[in-house]
Order: C-alpha cells, then sequence, then structure tokens
C-alpha cells in the first residue's frame, strides 16, 4: 500500500523518531510503514490520520482506483 | 524538580520513554529467569534429599509457568504492533521447522540413515530458528 506519511512528516520536519513518539509506536514502525515494508492496523492508521488531520484515503492509496 | 507529564513530552521524548520502558522490562525479565533456572538444579537437590516434597516442586513450577505467561502477556501489551507482527512471524516459522523437521528426521531414521531424533536438539534448534527469524526482521528483512 503507498502512503504519504515521509511527505506529510517531512512537511512538519519531524524526525521518524518524533513521529513515532506521537503516535506511540517505535521509530522501526514508522520506517517500515513508509517505506512499504509494513501496512498499518486499521487503529494505527485512523492515528495517523487523526494526527495529520486528514481522512484516511488522503494518506494511503490501495492502488484500486 | 518533577517529570514532565506525557503531554508535556515531545515525540521524541516520549519515544525514549517508551523505549527505556521495554528494555527495562525486558531486561529484569530475563534476570529473573535466569534465577529461575539456575534454581531448578537447587530446587531438584531439596528434592532429591527429601526436604521439598512433591507438591513443593510441583507449586513452585505452577508459579514460574505463571510467571512466564503473564511476562508474555505483558510484553505483547508494551509492544508495538510491528513487533508483534514479527513476533508472530517468527514463531509461525519456528512451528513450521518443527513440524518439518521432526518427521523428516523420523522418517530417514526409519530407512536406517541417520540417529533417532533427539527431542533436546529439535527444541534448541527450533527456538534457533525462531530467534533467527525473529533478529532477521529486526534488520529490516520483510
Amino acid at each position: 500500500m503507498n502512503n504519504k506519511l515521509k511527505v506529510l512528516r517531512a512537511m512538519r520536519d519531524w524526525s521518524q523518531a518524533e513521529l513515532a513518539g506521537r503516535l506511540d509506536v517505535s521509530r522501526q514502525a514508522v520506517n517500515a510503514i513508509e517505506t512499504g515494508k509494513h501496512d498499518p492496523s486499521l487503529p494505527l492508521a485512523f492515528r495517523i490520520a487523526r494526527l495529520f488531520e486528514m481522512p484516511i484515503e488522503e494518506i494511503f492509496d490501495d492502488g484500486q482506483d | 524538580m518533577t517529570d514532565k507529564t506525557d503531554a508535556q513530552m515531545s515525540g521524541e521524548e516520549r519515544l525514549r520513554s517508551r523505549r527505556k520502558s521495554i528494555v527495562l522490562f525486558t531486561t529484569l525479565g530475563c534476570a529473573v529467569a535466569m534465577i529461575a533456572g539456575f534454581s531448578t538444579g537447587y530446587v531438584g537437590a531439596l528434592y532429591e534429599d527429601g526436604t521439598l516434597p512433591a507438591w513443593g516442586v510441583i507449586a513452585l513450577w505452577a508459579l514460574a509457568l505463571i510467571g512466564f505467561i503473564w511476562f508474555n502477556i505483558e510484553y505483547f501489551r508494551r509492544v508495538d504492533e510491528l513487533d508483534k507482527q514479527d513476533n508472530m512471524f517468527a514463531t509461525l516459522v519456528a512451528f513450521v521447522f518443527y513440524a518439518v523437521a521432526y518427521p523428516s528426521w523420523y522418517m530417514f531414521h526409519d530407512l536406517g540413515m541417520v540417529t533417532e531424533p533427539h527431542a533436546t536438539t529439535l527444541y534448541i534448534a527450533t527456538l534457533a530458528v525462531g530467534t533467527l527469524t525473529y533478529l532477521a526482521r529486526k534488520l529490516g528483512l520483510r
């Protein structure tokens, strides 16, 4: 699944560690999501969407459109 | 000086605190497990010389089992979903290894090609496969 996490993080000038702390996950989890090696669970996807104040589908794209 | 509350901390500070808590919990768990492991020899000796009755050994074993289960549940509560996934994946690979290794060894033994399957060897190999798989995942091999 593609996502804009890296771009959104860069726009706020946050490190992976900063974002991980805000999401209550490890830095490895942020890295794995950004590089497409891990698809977040629905609760984590909601936390990400809430943090960036955006709808989930604007952050994540399953390429089905 | 008072500690910052969770809301006052930056993300990086929160991550450091979270990591510290997990490392401390795991280190304490491993230390307790090591002490329990070393104590088995002493408990065995007490049982053999009649100081400790059989029910005492069973009670200590049950206590250790409850502690082990509690530690694992608590560990999975503390780690994030990626770590849970890595743990589950490593456990699955270790299980599949065991499910294939034992019957394969048994078959070759039945054909007279190798010695009888050895439980301890299979146990150690299964743990090693699980640990190596987990470490590979931690190194980013997903």
